[in-house]
């Protein structure tokens, strides 16, 4: 007899029954069932043969088959999460796992390692990176580079550096100091890693200044876009960015070894001073803290620049037993 | 930390006797950065599911790192497209792994040979397939693989889970939230499609049987 014109009614009794067998429970009593209804005619025999015949070919492609649909859990898991990625409680439970897991995983990244580049109080360096960007540390300055295939990356953790970037379309250069975040593309221009303020000037083309972004993967938020000439002061800490123009002479005079300053506060001298120079110098009297200084100061050799301040601007400069001097105000006698 | 770079030397050195072309470092850091993220977005989703199938957190976190270790080393071969499909499919395969090893899952699957195709002591040809056999073996695992694949989304699980995971229908029946003679008609439905696609005529089906003696033909 032929399947095809078999009644239709034997083939779905033949799927009932093998159903009830893969139940997985002991139904014993079925057993018996089963076996009264192939006994009743042939044609019950060989629907069901046939069936099971063919569930047990099926177990050729078992593994096969158990793969692809649990890799449809996955997905239909992955999906869902996308649904209901505001759900806090759940990730926040992964959250732990996933720190471990990248932390393993980001090693075997055999990719570019960061390179530390530092200078000593007093001291100045000059460093070729392998683009061809040329990066001048000013004094106490520590910065940490690395140069990936699609992004070329310096973080300031201290001081103040002096960038000469080589352009390259596919890779743009980054500098981070503290939460300001520099972008370029080829150009020269300073950083200055702040107590309150990180300060950009730009000597030669388009740098864009932002806020670093909190989380991996967000946009930074820019502040502002510099051409030469402009230098933008920015707080981080109350999200201000003041652009203006600079003193090039000013800015850039670490360079050769000076300072130099334009009716700048005290104050503000004797801490950027203070940068330079192992044994630090401290206000003793409130009232010169504003007094305004101009000159250029030679910063080779502390004690010339001490010197200098004592001639110049009525100051009288005492070395306390620690080391620390301190400046008090020159009475004419 | 040491021991991790011993594995990586370990890889690289057994991917060096290998004929296959390398990636070179730009391309390989590339796909190490595709899977990183997508190591990072699924890292949870993955545990939480192993942990399901394999019955606990600690197994769990141990064939997470296999399936890390395993694609990472695939990084080193090929452009990866799509780094989730590649995780998902690595995990899959490695769960399978360790539930047959446990003899938890395709428990009547018989490992005969490395050359014949794992099937049931009844599918066993009487002697060594011919080329033409062989190939017609592997078409009628393709026709196999698609008529299930054809199977509307809940008989396909219920007869998956059941035939291939040897789960009862009391345990699909909780996993799906849906009753145990719900899985019953499931399992029906599947058996009438399967049936209707793969049993075309009389005793002539398209799977790989013995070719001698069957019964009931002529």
């Amino acid at each position: 007899m032929v399947a095809m014109t078999r009644r239709p009614d034997i083939n779905h009794d033949a799927e009932q029954w093998l159903a009830r067998l893969f139940s997985g429970d002991n139904r014993t009593n079925s057993d018996a069932e089963l076996a009264d209804w192939k006994a009743e005619d042939a044609v019950h025999t060989q629907a069901f043969d046939e069936l099971v015949a063919m569930t047990d070919a099926l177990d050729a492609v078992g593994e096969d088959a158990l793969a692809e649909e649990m890799v449809r859990e996955l997905e239909s898991a992955a999906a869902e999460r996308s649904r209901s990625r505001w759900i806090a409680g759940a990730s926040s439970v992964a959250a732990g796992f996933v720190v471990a897991a990248v932390m393993t995983v980001s090693m075997w990244v055999s990719g570019p390692d960061p390179v530390t580049y530092e200078t000593l109080k007093g001291q100045r360096s000059t460093i070729a990176l392998e683009d061809g960007s040329v990066l001048y540390l000013n004094t106490n300055t520590r910065v940490v580079a690395v140069m990936d295939d699609d992004e070329r990356q310096v973080r300031i953790q201290q001081g103040e550096a002096f960038f000469d970037v080589k352009r390259d379309e596919d890779r743009p250069f980054l500098v981070d100091a503290g939460d300001t975040r520099v972008k370029v593309l080829g150009t020269k221009f300073n950083v200055r890693l702040g107590a309150s303020s990180n300060v950009v000037s730009v000597l030669s083309g388009l740098v864009s200044v932002s806020h670093r972004a909190d989380k991996e993967g967000e946009e930074a938020q820019e502040v502002a876009l510099l051409n030469a000439g402009e230098q933008a002061w920015h707080d981080t800490e109350n999200h201000l960015a003041l652009v203006d123009s600079f003193d090039q002479n000013a800015v850039m005079a670490w360079r050769t070894g000076k300072a130099v300053y334009h009716e700048a506060r005290l104050a503000d001298v004797v801490a950027d001073l203070n940068r330079y120079f192992d044994a630090p110098l401290e206000i003793a009297d409130e009232t010169l803290s504003d007094l305004p200084v101009t000159g250029t100061f030679n910063l080779t050799d502390q004690d010339v620049v001490i010197d200098a301040l004592e001639s110049a601007f009525s100051i009288m400069a005492v070395k306390r037993v620690d080391g620390v001097v301190l400046l008090y105000a020159r009475r004419t006698d | 930390m040491r021991l991790v770079k011993n594995a990586s030397a370990e890889a690289a050195a057994s991917d060096a006797t290998n004929e296959r072309p390398l990636l070179d470092d730009k391309a390989r850091r590339k796909n190490i950065k595709a899977l990183e993220a997508s190591i990072r977005t699924n890292h949870g989703l993955l545990v939480g599911w192993l942990a399901k199938k394999l019955g606990n957190q600690e197994d769990a976190s141990d064939v997470a790192q296999d399936v890390y270790m395993r694609v990472y080393r695939f990084a080193s071969v090929e452009v990866i497209e799509n780094p989730q499909a590649l995780l998902f499919k690595t995990a899959a395969n490695l769960a399978i792994n360790e539930l047959k090893r446990r003899g938890r899952i395709l428990k009547r699957h018989v490992q005969v040979d490395d050359d014949s195709v794992a099937g049931t002591v009844a599918d066993l040809p009487t002697e060594d397939p011919t080329p033409e056999e062989a190939l017609g073996h592997k078409q009628d695992m393709g026709v196999m693989m698609e008529a299930i694949r054809a199977l509307p989304d809940k008989p396909r699980a219920a007869f998956v889970k059941n035939r291939f995971e040897d789960k009862t229908y009391a345990v699909i029946a909780g996993e799906m939230g849906v009753s145990e003679s719900t899985v019953e008609k499931y399992m029906m439905d599947a058996l009438k499609r399967l049936r209707a696609r793969l049993i075309k005529s009389p005793g002539a089906t398209v799977l790989p049987l013995p070719r001698k003696g069957r019964r009931g033909r002529g």
